[in-house]
């Protein structure tokens, strides 16, 4: 001990206050000996000596280091206990560092420890010196890593009341004009920033939103604000200011980001508004008569391309005309149930309050806002803790498999977590989904900010998992859980029937699944019974032969015990090779079938291990079975022959003419239940091959081949709706441009592929009362020429409606003729989704299928896709030459375009263009054009 | 997904059936087989006694004739009920179909037929004193 002294540093200058270390360890002796070492090196020890006296001591006050020993008196040996403290110690306080105490040649805990978190280890018994330094190391770590979150958090704090000075303090009086702001700010600090300027007797007004949130949104933010001020002079026409500012941006600006950007320029003298709007949501001009117009023409978003022309245009404005510019923090503001707040409803209020004060509309509009939200304004919660367990998988995959990945910063969609654990080698979840990593439930709207789910009140979406507790029937369970979920606050009325608890399975097999497994099992069974059938033949043929025999022993005095015991062991023995024989040809069959049994499984669930070994209860069943045919196949002859008469059995081999009656009687039974089982399964065969076959030439009245779809989650990945926008416009630009490329067409919605959209749809002049079901999707122009789909009537959608999002719609022949069976649908309007939307027919195509082709196919609307104006939308893609190929340049182009966008890799699906058969061409069945998948997913990189 | 179960289901169907087949056609042999053997002494007999091979083909084929006959019958209800249920239990399959009933028939018709037929060609060809004398 005495040379410790000689090595020991004072602890750094910088904290002069003594570190307070928990010291937790069960033997008196060490923790005495910890107390001399550690007080003597001033640090402030505490001591406990079990687990539960750690986490009640670390609740009560705070420390700087938790120094532990795994292993205390309840298990010995494997550190289990201390081991799981662990987690609970993080979760209590993150930035905590633990070092763990471990015994003398147990590395392996100790690299478990530090895999569950521990920072570090010290291996008793402990020298002093490499003990007092890993101590000295990490309590500077962890006071460096909360200086700097505390730092992070003031400088944010800071950057949000710079931000807010930025914004005008005082409104510009300009007489004619009255101007009313309202700014909420959400969490931290974010790119959405307006602007007024006064010349005279003019009013420029700009907003503008940066894409993304932080601090590079808020400091790009200060940039515009800046250009903005520097190019709106009182004679620069709108167009020249975004010209000029959109080429400033471009030259500050990194990759990836751009602004959405919107000047005007209000002259009350000349009657009107000049504006350019560089893709930022349109501002709505409410006219006093109730008329309004939105200010959408202009270009493309800013910060992208230098060399962006930009129109402006003009509005006629009257007295008590109104102007409402915002940014998308008012209409994608979401309600508890996850509805966006949207363009209508901020129409409704702006004519609704268009006769009040600007005030006044300015503070219905906010409060209407805020009550659609539930009272949380544009709240970007921060819930959650960031930490993320990565698959096994992606470990390999994207992090080379280093064993330093624990404690990692990696970016999924735009959120930092860090790495806190790695999956097990192919473990999936508890559904057959595959996924790349693991978040909390709590981060949940962090990875998908699309859905909050925990803001949803419908809890469909989860699934709990849990382990009965040894002896504890699932029944007990349901009952108990059942009582908690209906006793739950706010649980809706519907949701309170209870809970359910059912066998965890991958598949979830209860109530989809078991009619088809009775079925198989029907089937197998009846299998069965002609092999049954045609063993009991044989026996009762063998026992024929042997009659003779038999009835000749029974005369001289055989008992039937005595009979029996030779023909039962026979059986036996039999029965008992026949099973043996049968295990070991189903284990042999179960190899060689299980690889095509699993290649036949769609991709997703390729990974699937499925456990295909006789088990146990297997065995068992063989070995119940075999012998269960033993004794009655061995026994039946016995009946047969013991009942017989011994006379009768002489006399029928004396016989001539009507021979032993019985047995072919029990024959004949045998032969026709033998022929009417075959019969029944040949039936059922020669019916499914059929169904198979409707199937491969199933009409679906679109042609698949060469055609690739590709969807990007782009709003997940942080972009605006804007900007999603602007991405898609860019990517079918190029793509149009590709040889090859015969056509690009959006959708929200691909045929085959699942859930599609349904609304009640009711055409004018027809009885309100039975509206119609109809798929409702939305499309571009070229839609129906990319998959091929003819047009019966009428024309397609035209770009000017696409962007503006006209009221038109294409609808489907079925559709048609159910309304209009003479064929002049052409040109009437149809009321969708409870008559809020009533649009006018164009056209006129032929039945596709939908979501799959088990539903009957028909009643289709389609509408004019406003560009971006659905996040979901989908790219298809149609080309002459090889898909795959396609599929990669697409990816290419993508990547091009932003390059912080991942992609998975393309795969090819066989089902999609099973029946790609169009026009009555059975013959040009394509059974398998490669369909490719490419998204977005929400997987990790490092950052 | 959309296809699978059918694709499975035509596939195991297909391959249950086969072996359902070939091992009631030995089973529908062997018991023609043994039975006409059993009745060997009849036939010579009957043969002996001015039976032309033709009458005793007939004689023969009509037992098992009526087997079979009984047989497709009761076959051709279960496998209606079956496909029902199936129908019921797996969407998209086909509805009771005429046309695969009449293929299972047919083909089971044709294999009994055969099954039947051998071993009643040996038995109407066989030599009655042979057999009478073997008593």
């Amino acid at each position: 001990m005495f040379e410790s002294f000689t090595v020991y540093r004072m602890p750094s200058p910088m904290d002069p206050t003594p570190a307070r270390v928990l010291v937790a360890d069960d033997q008196p002796d060490v923790l005495e000996a910890l107390r001399w070492l550690l007080s003597g090196e001033g640090y402030q020890p505490q001591f406990v000596s079990s687990t539960d006296a750690i986490m009640e001591r670390l609740r009560d006050e705070t420390f700087d280091l938790l120094l532990m020993d795994l292993n205390y008196s309840r298990d010995t040996t494997s550190g289990r206990e201390g081991l799981e403290l662990i987690p609970r110690v993080r979760a209590h306080d993150p930035s905590l560092p633990i070092v763990v105490m471990t015994g003398w040649g147990s590395i392996d805990t100790a690299v478990e420890a530090m895999r569950r978190g521990a920072k570090s280890f010290v291996q008793k018994p402990w020298e002093d010196v490499t003990l007092l330094e890993i101590l000295e190391r990490e309590i500077a770590d962890a006071r460096a890593a909360r200086r700097r979150d505390q730092r992070q958090q003031r400088e944010l704090e800071d950057a949000r009341l710079i931000q807010r000075g930025l914004l005008p303090t005082a409104l510009p009086q300009v007489p004619g004009i009255t101007v009313a702001v309202a700014w909420q700010p959400a969490y931290g600090v974010g790119g959405d920033c307006f602007d007024t300027l006064a010349f005279g007797r003019a009013l420029g007004v700009s907003i503008a939103d940066i894409a993304g949130k932080g601090l590079p949104a808020a400091l790009l933010m200060s940039n515009l604000q800046a250009a903005v001020r520097a190019f709106a002079q009182e004679s620069s026409p709108p167009s020249a200011v975004c010209a000029n500012v959109n080429r400033l941006l471009c030259r500050n600006m990194a990759s990836g980001r751009f602004a959405t950007f919107c000047y005007t320029r209000i002259e009350p003298d000349a009657r009107r508004i000049v504006y350019s709007n560089a893709g930022h949501n349109p501002p709505l001009l409410v006219r006093a008569d109730g008329t309004t117009a939105l200010l959408s023409d202009g270009g493309m978003v800013l910060g992208i391309f230098p060399d962006n022309n930009y129109e402006q245009s003009e509005k006629s404005i009257g007295p008590g005309d109104r102007l409402v510019c915002y940014t998308d923090g008012i209409t994608e503001s979401r309600n508890p149930a996850g509805d966006e707040y949207g363009e209508d409803r901020l129409m409704d209020v702006a004519l609704r309050f268009r006769g009040d004060g600007i005030e006044a509309m300015k503070d219905a509009l906010m409060a209407d806002v805020n009550q659609f939200t539930g009272g949380k304004f544009d709240e970007e919660l921060d819930r959650g803790a960031r930490v993320v367990v990565i698959s096994h998988e992606l470990w390999m995959r994207d992090f080379a498999g280093t064993p330093d990945v624990l404690g990692r910063q990696t970016t999924i969609n735009g959120h930092r977590f860090e790495v806190i654990g790695v999956g097990p080698e192919r473990f999936m979840g508890t559904e057959p989904l595959d996924p790349d990593f693991w978040v909390p439930l709590s981060a949940q709207p962090l990875v998908n900010p699309e859905s909050d789910l925990l803001l949803s009140a419908d809890a469909d979406w989860l699934l709990v998992v849990g382990r009965l507790a040894p002896g504890a029937r699932a029944r007990t369970a349901q009952d108990a859980l059942s009582t908690v979920v209906a006793h739950a606050a706010g649980a809706p009325l519907h949701r309170r029937r209870g809970v359910a608890v059912v066998p965890g399975t991958f598949f979830h097999a209860g109530s989809e699944l078991r009619p088809v497994i009775v079925l198989a099992l029907t089937i197998v069974g009846l299998v069965l019974v002609i092999a049954c059938a045609n063993i009991a033949n044989l026996v009762l043929t063998r026992v024929a032969v042997r009659q003779r025999e038999l009835a000749i022993r029974v005369a001289l005095g055989a008992s039937t015990w005595r009979l029996a015991r030779p023909l039962l062991a026979e059986s036996l023995i039999l029965a008992a090779a026949g099973g043996i024989a049968g295990l070991l040809l189903s284990a042999w069959t179960l190899r060689v079938l299980y690889p095509i049994g699993i290649a036949m499984l769609p991709f997703r669930w390729a990974r699937v291990v499925l456990d295909v070994t006789p088990d146990v209860r297997v065995l068992l069943f063989t070995a119940g079975v075999s012998v269960l045919a033993g004794l009655m196949f061995g026994l039946a002859p016995l009946l047969h022959s013991s009942k017989q008469a011994v006379a009768a059995g002489l006399r029928d081999q004396a016989a001539v003419f009507g021979l032993n009656v019985r047995g072919p009687r029990i024959r004949c039974a045998l032969v026709i239940v033998q022929i009417s089982v075959c019969v029944m399964l040949l039936a059922t065969a020669a019916l499914a091959v059929r169904s198979l076959q409707r199937t491969r030439s199933f009409d679906v009245a679109f042609s698949a081949a060469g055609v690739v779809d590709t969807s990007a989650e782009l709003v997940r990945h942080g972009y605006s709706q804007a900007s999603a926008a602007e991405f898609y416009r860019r990517l079918t630009a190029r793509l149009r441009a590709m040889p090859r490329v015969r056509d690009v067409a959006k959708t929200t919605h691909v045929p085959l592929t699942g859930g599609v959209r349904r609304e009640p749809l009711l055409p004018e002049g027809h009885d309100a009362a039975a509206p119609i079901s109809s798929t409702f999707t939305a499309v571009s122009p070229g839609y129906f020429r990319t998959l091929g789909i003819a047009f019966v009537a009428g024309r397609d959608f035209t770009e000017e409606e696409a962007t503006a999002g006209a009221p038109v719609a294409i609808i489907s022949v079925a559709l048609a003729r159910r309304f209009w069976p003479a064929g002049e649908a052409i040109g009437r309007r149809v009321a969708v989704d409870d008559a809020r939307l009533s649009l006018t027919i164009v056209g006129v195509v032929r039945d596709a299928a939908d979501a799959s082709i088990w539903r009957e196919k028909g009643i289709s609307l389609y509408v004019a896709a406003a560009a971006g104006a659905d996040r979901n939308l989908r790219l298809i893609v149609r080309t002459d030459g090889d898909p795959r190929a396609l599929a990669q340049m697409i990816r290419a182009e993508a990547i091009s375009i932003d390059p912080h966008l991942r992609f998975e890799a393309v795969r090819s699906r066989k089902f999609w263009a099973c029946g790609s058969c169009h026009r009555g061409s059975r013959r040009s069945l394509a059974r398998c054009s490669a369909q490719s998948l490419w998204r977005l997913p929400p997987s990790a990189s490092t950052a | 997904l959309w296809i699978l179960p059918s694709r499975i289901a035509a596939i195991a169907g297909s391959l249950l059936g086969a072996i359902a087949l070939a091992i009631a056609a030995v089973g529908l042999y062997g018991v023609m087989a043994y039975s006409i053997a059993q009745r060997g002494r009849e036939i010579a007999i009957r043969i002996a006694l001015g039976a032309t091979r033709q009458n005793v083909r007939t004689l023969l084929l009509t037992d098992g004739g009526s087997m079979m006959a009984s047989g497709l019958l009761a076959g051709a209800i279960g496998a209606v009920v079956l496909m029902k249920a199936i129908r019921s239990v797996l969407p998209g399959a086909l509805d009771a179909d005429p046309l695969a009933l009449a293929a299972a028939l047919t083909v089971l018709t044709l294999t009994a037929a055969t099954a039947c037929y051998l071993p009643v060609r040996t038995a109407s060809e066989l030599n009655p004193l042979k057999v009478l004398r073997r008593e």
